[in-house]
C-alpha cells in the first residue's frame, strides 16, 4: 500500500487532474490516492477549481454564439418537459418498482372481496380457501413494501436532514471566511498606510545563520510612530514554535514587537499594534522562540538589522 | 484587491447557491433544475461546442448532461468540486465519450474546427452573464501567459482528452517535454489565477 505523500505526487497531480496521466504513473497515483492521503485530496480540489475556470474559458465558436439563446431555450423545453414526465420524488434507487403494489389499494380490495367471508366461507375446502391464503399473501408482501417504503421515507428525511446541516455549516464556513478576508484586507490597508507614509523610515534585516537568505524590512511613521514589518525566505516553523520581532534600544534592551508566522512561501507581514519609539531604536531582530513568544529573546537569531 | 474580494465573495455566494439547487433537484425539484439549467447551460454549451464543433453534437449533449444532472444529483460530491466544477466535468466527460466514438474522418473535420476555433477564444461570448465574462477574461489573461506549447499541450488534454503519451505522439515531441509543459503551464496558470 502506498502510504506517505511524496513530493513526486505533486508533480503528478496536475496532469491527473486533466486527464492526461497515463501509464505507470496513472496507477501509481491511484494506488496512493485510494490511501486518502489528506495532501493530495486538497491538491486536487484546488486543481479542480482551476480546471473549473479552464472549462469556463470555453468560447461559442463564432457560428453558434448567435445562435445561442434559440438553441438554449429549444433544450430547456425539451429538458423540462423530459423531467416533468419523469419525476424524482425520492432519489431514483429509493423509487418503488413499477409492478409494486399500492398497499392501501390492495387492503381496499382485499376488504371489499373477503371481510364478509362467513364461517362457512372460512370452514371451506382447500380450493376455497386459496384465494384466503392468496390475499393473506398479498397483504404479507404489501405490509412488507409499506414498511420498507416507510424506511425509505425515513432516510430520505434523514438525508435531507443531513444535507441542510451540511449546507448550514458551509454557509457559516463562508460568512467566516468572508469576515477573515475582511479583516486581512483591512490588516493590509494599514500596512499599506504604513509603508507608503510620507517620511517613513525602513531598516533592511539580514538573514543569520541558516536562515542566511532570508531578508526582512521594518517601516516606521514618525510622525505616529506606527510600524509595519515584512520578511521574506523564512524556514517553515514546527506548531510549537513561532517568529519573535524585537526592537533594541540604546542600552541593548530587547522589546517585544510582536509575534508572527509565514505562509507556505515563507513570507511574512506584521503591523505592530504598540506605538513605536522611534527615537531610542538601535535595531531590529527576529528570533525563534516557543508558540505565543516569551517577554525576553530566547531563541536563535534568524534576521537582524 | 477589494474588487477581487468581492469577485471572490460573487464566487461563494454562486456556489452556496448552486449547492442550494442542487439539494433541491436531487429531490425533485423542477423549478430549481430550470434555474440551475438557466445558470450553467451557456457554459456547459461553449464546452461541449469547444470539444466537439458541431452544432447538432454539441446541442444534444448538452442534453444529455443536464438528464444526467436531473438524473444522478445525489452523485454529487461537495469534498471534490463545487457543484458547477461536477456539472462542467460531466459535460466535458460525455463530450469526450462522444469524441472518441466518432470515425476517423469526423475526427479529422473536428480537429479543423478546433484548431480554427483556438485564436478566437480570446474573443467575447454574449454572455447573459457578467461574471462568466470576467472570469473567462480572467483565465483568458492567464492563458496568455503560458508559452504557445504549454498551452497547445493542455489543450489537447483537457478539450481533447489525449493522455501525455498521446499528445506526445499528435505534436512528435518527446514524453518528458509534455510531461514538463503540462506542469509548468499549470503551475504558471495557478499563479496567474491567484494574482
Amino acid at each position: 500500500m502506498t502510504s506517505a505523500h511524496a513530493p513526486r505526487f505533486d508533480d503528478l497531480l496536475p496532469a491527473y487532474a486533466l486527464g492526461a496521466l497515463d501509464g505507470d504513473e496513472l496507477r501509481e497515483l491511484e494506488a496512493h490516492l485510494a490511501t486518502g492521503c489528506p495532501t493530495c485530496e486538497g491538491e486536487r480540489r484546488r486543481l479542480a477549481a482551476e480546471i473549473e475556470e479552464l472549462a469556463v474559458a470555453a468560447a461559442l465558436p463564432e457560428s453558434l454564439a448567435g445562435e445561442a439563446p434559440r438553441i438554449l431555450a429549444g433544450v430547456k423545453g425539451r429538458l423540462l418537459a423530459q423531467v416533468a414526465a419523469e419525476p424524482r420524488s425520492t432519489p431514483r434507487s429509493m423509487a418503488p418498482p413499477l409492478a409494486a403494489p399500492d398497499p392501501a389499494r390492495t387492503v381496499a380490495a382485499f376488504g371489499r372481496r373477503h371481510t364478509p367471508a362467513s364461517p362457512a366461507d372460512q370452514a371451506a375446502s382447500p380450493a376455497r380457501r386459496w384465494p384466503l391464503l392468496a390475499a393473506a399473501a398479498v397483504l404479507a408482501v404489501a405490509a412488507a413494501w409499506g414498511l420498507a417504503r416507510q424506511a425509505g421515507v425515513g432516510a430520505e428525511i434523514q438525508r435531507l436532514r443531513d444535507e441542510s446541516r451540511q449546507l448550514a455549516a458551509r454557509a457559516e464556513a463562508l460568512e467566516r471566511q468572508a469576515e477573515q478576508a475582511q479583516a486581512e484586507a483591512q490588516r493590509l490597508g494599514r500596512m499599506l498606510s504604513i509603508i507608503t507614509a510620507p517620511g517613513v523610515k525602513s531598516v533592511s534585516l539580514a538573514g543569520m545563520g541558516t536562515s542566511h537568505s532570508a531578508a526582512g524590512r521594518t517601516y516606521v511613521n514618525p510622525a505616529d510612530r506606527k510600524a509595519a514589518f515584512v520578511a521574506s525566505n523564512l524556514p517553515a516553523l514546527g506548531p510549537d514554535k513561532t517568529y519573535q520581532l524585537w526592537y533594541l534600544d540604546g542600552e541593548e534592551q530587547k522589546t517585544s514587537a510582536g509575534v508572527f508566522g509565514v505562509d507556505a512561501q515563507g513570507s511574512a507581514s506584521l503591523v505592530i499594534d504598540q506605538p513605536v519609539p522611534v527615537e531610542i531604536i538601535e535595531g531590529w531582530v527576529v528570533t525563534v522562540e516557543p508558540r505565543g513568544g516569551r517577554p525576553q529573546p530566547t531563541g536563535s537569531m534568524v534576521l537582524a538589522g | 484587491m477589494q474588487d477581487e474580494g468581492q469577485g471572490t465573495l460573487a464566487m461563494q455566494s454562486q456556489e452556496l447557491e448552486d449547492s442550494l439547487l442542487i439539494g433541491r433537484i436531487s429531490t425533485g425539484d423542477q423549478e430549481a433544475f430550470a434555474r440551475f439549467f438557466d445558470l450553467h447551460a451557456e457554459a456547459v454549451l461553449g464546452l461541449v461546442s469547444r470539444i466537439l464543433g458541431a452544432r447538432g453534437e454539441a446541442e444534444e449533449v448538452l442534453q444529455e448532461v443536464f438528464l444526467q444532472v436531473w438524473r444522478q444529483s445525489d452523485r454529487y460530491d461537495a469534498a471534490r468540486s463545487t457543484p458547477r466544477g461536477w456539472l462542467l466535468m460531466v459535460a466535458r466527460s460525455r463530450a469526450l465519450d462522444r469524441l472518441r466514438r466518432r470515425d476517423a474522418r469526423g475526427r479529422h473535420e473536428q480537429e479543423a474546427v478546433a484548431d480554427a476555433a483556438f485564436p478566437r477564444l480570446v474573443s467575447p461570448l454574449g454572455t447573459r452573464r457578467l461574471e462568466d465574462a470576467e472570469r473567462r477574461d480572467r483565465i483568458h489573461s492567464a492563458l496568455n501567459l503560458l508559452s504557445p506549447e504549454q498551452r497547445r499541450c493542455i489543450e489537447l488534454a483537457f478539450f481533447e482528452g489525449l493522455t501525455h503519451t498521446q499528445i506526445a505522439e499528435r505534436l512528435a515531441a518527446p514524453l518528458g517535454t509534455v510531461k514538463s509543459r503540462i506542469l509548468l503551464g499549470m503551475n504558471k496558470l495557478r499563479q496567474a489565477l491567484s494574482t
